[in-house]
């Protein structure tokens, strides 16, 4: 089974499903928002368990290996970009680590440090929560949420049919190259090459077609414009908006308080024989 | 278990780690150089049978044999298994890869580098076989599902495998067209190439196959000649099948008595000549004329006197020669057996046959004569003789 | 005659540049009657299917829709489309949204009918192709078979008046395809015009009462299947072959000097034909209701020896899914069958097929077959 239709498997049978889509996309979008404005540490922690905890909710606590793989790979990118931050700190700060790599200088300085750390927390938080949403809210969903707040009919249902069609494009595509395969397709790189190309224009004519059939069909059964939905999941209710501004308000006084709390380099100092 | 060319040892395969075991030990032998059926409903696991059985996939657990050898899912290997190998996917879309038709039967040829004029040569053979030779230069866009699946039945015969798997062959084809891909899998075998069909068509399969494999639930629970299968009403429901109708209808005269039930007739005319009991009359004369590809038509008829006879033809060189003679025979679809019926009403008749397939088309009077239920006498005739 | 639908003159062609794909096609639909389309590959059945549902608007020709010129409107077009349902051959080609239940729903949301009605046709629909469950099932994890049952599923929740199926049973294991016949002998049955475009040959001659033939644009031949057949060339130029049934009729009773008529569509008949018994088997013939199938089937097997036994029907054979049965697919036809060859037998049946189970009784007295039967109420 493609990536593809594991995730859709997830959203559906995740216990979220029937949350509002506009309000979980609301909360996930404010808590992110104010993890990156307040300067506390603090914060995007918290952001991260709360984002830790929905998607632990949301998959049943079974969470799949795709996830996995998508928030390992999530992490491995941070650390990288964070560890690059923090070796390049102002070079009028006093240095924690001096030192000279081929032909680059590396300067991490407390302010460095620091900085790096509270850009990796963020970012992991934020993919935590963006995951939480994802796992928990199928395409079509999404795309009625969008509708609901007159979102222009033309974006939303072109969401929804990109969606669909994904899936079925992708499985041509995939028998296409077995196909190829069979046909000794893959006998050198050029030839593989070649049935990699005629697979893809192969994947671009049966669309075409498609296409085309599928205008009759959906004429056929009435199309008006827009997908309804059978089961629409709950609109946002005024208690979203109202724990949404509470847990935003809340965070951000947090961050207020704790600012300066967590100075992860004076903390990690002892191991590194700094200070 | 006999040893087949392709075998499956106690396969085990699924599409996902949770997901359900399409193939749960599947023990399975192709026996070679026979024509197989495979038989069994949707989600039995046919398709993925013929993935594994051709590499696409590995399976979870067990092992698969080819030409005795264990599969061993190296590159090389598996390049030179697929030589031999060839599988025609069910959807002629799935293996369309090239804008133009002759670029797409090329496809397979190519890969195998041959030289240029051995492709092209295998491409004008191919294309000829399935009767699109005019449409060489067509873009393939343009062409129905029906013309989709010959020229993707072209793509697989250029590459001349010896071993050759269909995936529902004739599904979505008009009859006439069902008719010639049956053809078409005849002369193959006859030229020794094992050919294996999937198919829910019990009839078709039933008058075409020597064995049938019966897959149900991922397992293969019937291996052997389609009789025995066919008369026991629990396997067969079982299976999510329905019994052909020249069975049934020779099981349902048998049980009043009318006839034997054994020999089991194969075809609609050796039903009909079982059960209507006309062993004592007049029959024609059947001509079989061996045609291969360069031989004039009309000039051997002359001169063998059999012209104003009724005609058939069978076989690819036959078509091909009266594509070139444009002669008309009267009867262009189940030459064999229009021809057999013409003798059994009184009548001489002729068919032009491709010199490998006499064999198969004799089977139905070899059948009538052998049983005595009549007495046809068969005379062939060599033209370069 | 009741036409629902009448063309005229109908030319059509995607591209003027190209030769119309409908080339002066005229031809009547019968309300009521089980109609089969015919044709090789490429004689416009497709198109000619669009035409109806008014997505192809003809360059030449009119198009009635009882009795009156179909409106190329959104209203017009909503009126027709609202009584004519289509399943494609692939059902990936109509098939939209995610879940199971909601492309079931898409036709009726799409006509502004209220929830209630929406739901319980949608739940009707699906018991009718026996995908109860699978409501919430994403479309993207059923296989072709399911598919197709799904499609099926969202045109019967459309209660269309026009049912039209673009080879039903393609892709279908052979079980799965008596289930879908039985499907269009129940909508037929309920007074819906079924229209069924298909390549198996046998099928079509078995249940179509009026055969049309496609070739090149036009209707080459309508009437019974009968006549059709028994002209050799013309079903030749038209890219058929005789269903195997005609032809071994047609050898048979050359063979034997018969008539070729009265023509066996069915097992049962061709028996009754050539191979009949001097005695009848008892044939018991009992039409049952979900509620009273399986206290019914308990209490007329329990004495019965070697008497056949067959279901026709899904209902009640959902019932008894789990008993052996000898013809649980087959019933109607294999039960006929023993009874002609002098075996008693017992068919149990949704009792909605009742005027087609008296068919068949009808058509076995026109072999001059005296049939011993009774229905048990």
């Amino acid at each position: 089974m493609s990536e593809q239709m594991e995730m859709d498997e997830l959203a559906y049978s995740s216990r979220m499903v029937n949350w509002s889509p506009l309000g979980k996309l609301l909360f996930v979008l404010v808590l992110l928002i104010i993890g990156l404005v307040t300067k506390s540490l603090v914060v995007p922690l918290v952001t991260f368990t709360i984002g830790i905890i929905l998607m632990a909710y949301s998959t049943n606590m079974k969470i799949p290996l795709i996830l996995a793989l998508a928030i390992g790979e999530a992490i491995i990118i941070m650390i990288i970009g964070s560890g690059m931050i923090s070796i390049m700190g102002s070079a009028d700060e006093p240095a924690l680590w001096d030192a000279k790599f081929l032909w680059f200088t590396i300067h991490m300085t407390e302010v460095s440090f620091n900085n790096a750390w509270q850009i990796f927390v963020r970012a992991i938080a934020g993919v935590t929560l963006m995951l939480a949403f994802a796992s928990s809210t199928p395409i079509p969903h999404l795309a009625h949420a969008f509708r609901s707040i007159h979102c222009p009919v033309e974006i939303t249902e072109l969401i929804v049919l990109i969606y669909r069609y994904a899936f079925l494009l992708l499985e041509r595509f995939l028998t296409m190259l077995d196909a190829a395969q069979c046909r000794l397709g893959y006998n050198g790189s050029m030839t593989a090459m070649r049935s990699y190309a005629g697979a893809m224009a192969g994947t671009f004519i049966f669309s075409m077609e498609l296409a085309e059939k599928s205008e009759a069909a959906l004429a056929c059964r009435n199309y008006q414009g827009y997908f309804p939905i059978y089961h629409p999941p709950k609109s946002m209710s005024i208690w979203w908006i109202i724990i949404t501004v509470a847990f935003g308000v809340g965070l951000y006084f947090l961050g207020e308080y704790t600012e300066g709390w967590i100075n992860m380099a004076k903390l990690m100092g002892p191991w590194f024989g700094w200070y | 278990m006999t040893d087949g060319i392709l075998k499956a040892d106690k396969v085990v395969y699924s599409y996902s780690r949770k997901g359900p075991k399409v193939l749960n030990e599947m023990c399975i032998d192709i026996p070679k150089g026979k024509k197989t059926a495979l038989l069994g409903c949707n989600g039995a696991g046919k398709s993925t049978l013929f993935s594994v059985l051709n590499a696409l996939y590995k399976p979870n657990d067990g092992v698969v044999y080819y030409d005795g050898k264990s599969l061993t899912y190296k590159h090389k290997d598996i390049i030179k298994m697929r030589t031999d190998v060839s599988i025609l996917f069910q959807n002629p879309n799935d293996m369309m890869f090239k804008p133009y038709v002759w670029q797409d039967v090329a496809f397979g040829p190519e890969n195998l580098k041959l030289p240029k004029e051995e492709v092209q040569k295998r491409v004008d053979e191919a294309l000829f076989t399935v009767g699109m030779e005019k449409y060489r230069e067509s873009p393939i866009m343009k062409l129905s599902y029906g013309q989709r699946k010959r020229v993707t039945l072209a793509g697989v015969l250029a590459m001349e495998p010896s071993v050759l798997i269909m995936d529902e062959p004739t599904a979505g084809l008009d009859p006439q067209m069902a008719y010639e891909v049956m053809e078409i899998a005849e002369q193959l075998n006859s030229k020794g190439v094992t050919v294996v069909m999937s198919s829910h068509d019990t009839d078709l399969t039933y008058s075409w196959a020597d064995e049938i494999r019966v897959l149900d639930g991922g397992k293969c629970m019937y291996a052997g000649a389609p009789e025995p299968f066919y008369s026991d009403h629990r396997m067969v429901q079982k299976a999510g099948l329905m019994r052909p109708s020249v069975f049934m209808m020779n099981k349902a005269l048998s049980d009043l008595g009318r006839c034997d039930l054994e020999p089991f007739p194969k075809t609609q005319t050796q039903l009909a000549v079982k059960i209507s009991d006309c062993a004592d009359r007049e029959f024609g004369k059947l001509y079989i004329v061996k045609v291969d590809r360069d031989v004039d038509i009309e000039p051997v008829l002359e001169s063998n006197s059999l012209k104003g006879k009724s005609t058939g033809v069978y076989g690819i060189s036959t078509r091909i020669s009266l594509n070139r003679t444009g002669f008309v025979p009267d009867f262009y679809y189940n030459g064999p057996e229009n021809c057999t019926m013409k003798c059994l009403d009184g009548h001489d008749a002729v068919l032009l046959c491709d010199p490998s397939m006499v064999a198969t088309a004799r089977s139905s009077v070899d059948f009538i004569n052998s049983n005595g239920y009549g007495n046809i006498t068969v005379q062939e005739i060599d033209p370069k003789a | 005659m009741d036409n629902i639908f009448e063309l005229h003159d109908v030319t059509f062609a995607y591209n003027p540049r190209f030769p119309p794909i409908l080339n002066g096609f005229s031809m009547n639909i019968e309300r009521g009657v089980r109609t089969a389309i015919l044709g090789c590959n490429g004689a416009g059945k497709t198109t000619f299917f669009n035409t109806l549902t008014g997505v192809n608007k003809p360059q030449a020709g009119e198009v009635l829709y009882n009795g009156e010129q179909i409106e190329y409107t959104k209203a017009g077009l909503m009126k027709v489309r609202e009584d004519v349902a289509v399943v494609l051959q692939n059902p990936d080609e109509q098939i939209f949204c995610s879940l199971v239940e909601e492309d079931v729903a898409f036709g009726p949301l799409n006509i502004g009918l209220d929830r209630e009605e929406v739901e319980r046709r949608v739940d009707r629909a699906l018991k009718d192709v026996r995908m109860v469950g699978f409501n919430r099932r994403p479309l993207q994890q059923l296989s072709g078979g399911q598919r197709k049952r799904v499609a099926i599923a969202g045109a019967l929740a459309m209660q269309p008046k026009l049912m039209i199926m673009d080879e039903p049973t393609a892709g279908l294991d052979p079980q799965a395809a008596v289930e879908v016949m039985e499907l269009a002998e129940k909508m037929a049955l309920k007074g819906v015009t079924v229209l069924i475009s298909t390549h198996d040959i046998d099928l079509a001659y078995k249940w179509a009462d009026r055969s049309n033939v496609l070739l090149n644009g036009k209707i080459d031949f309508v009437g019974s299947s009968d006549d059709f057949y028994v002209n050799a060339e013309n079903v030749y130029e038209c890219g058929l072959l005789a269903p195997s049934i005609f032809n071994t009729n047609k050898e048979v009773s050359a063979i034997k000097k018969m008539d070729m008529a009265p023509f066996p569509h069915n097992m049962a008949e061709f028996v009754a034909k050539f191979g009949a018994s001097k005695r009848s088997g008892k044939l018991c013939l009992v039409p049952t209701t979900v509620e009273d199938c399986v206290a019914k089937f308990e209490e007329m097997t329990k004495d019965v020896k070697d008497a056949a036994v067959g279901i026709y029907g899904s209902e009640v054979r959902f019932e008894l899914l789990d008993r052996d049965i000898e013809f649980m697919f087959e019933g109607l036809e294999s039960c006929f069958t023993q009874a002609v060859k002098g075996r008693d037998a017992i068919l149990f049946y949704d009792e909605i097929y009742a005027p087609t189970i008296q068919k068949q009784i009808d058509r076995i007295k026109e072999f001059g077959f005296d049939l011993d039967y009774e229905v048990v109420a």
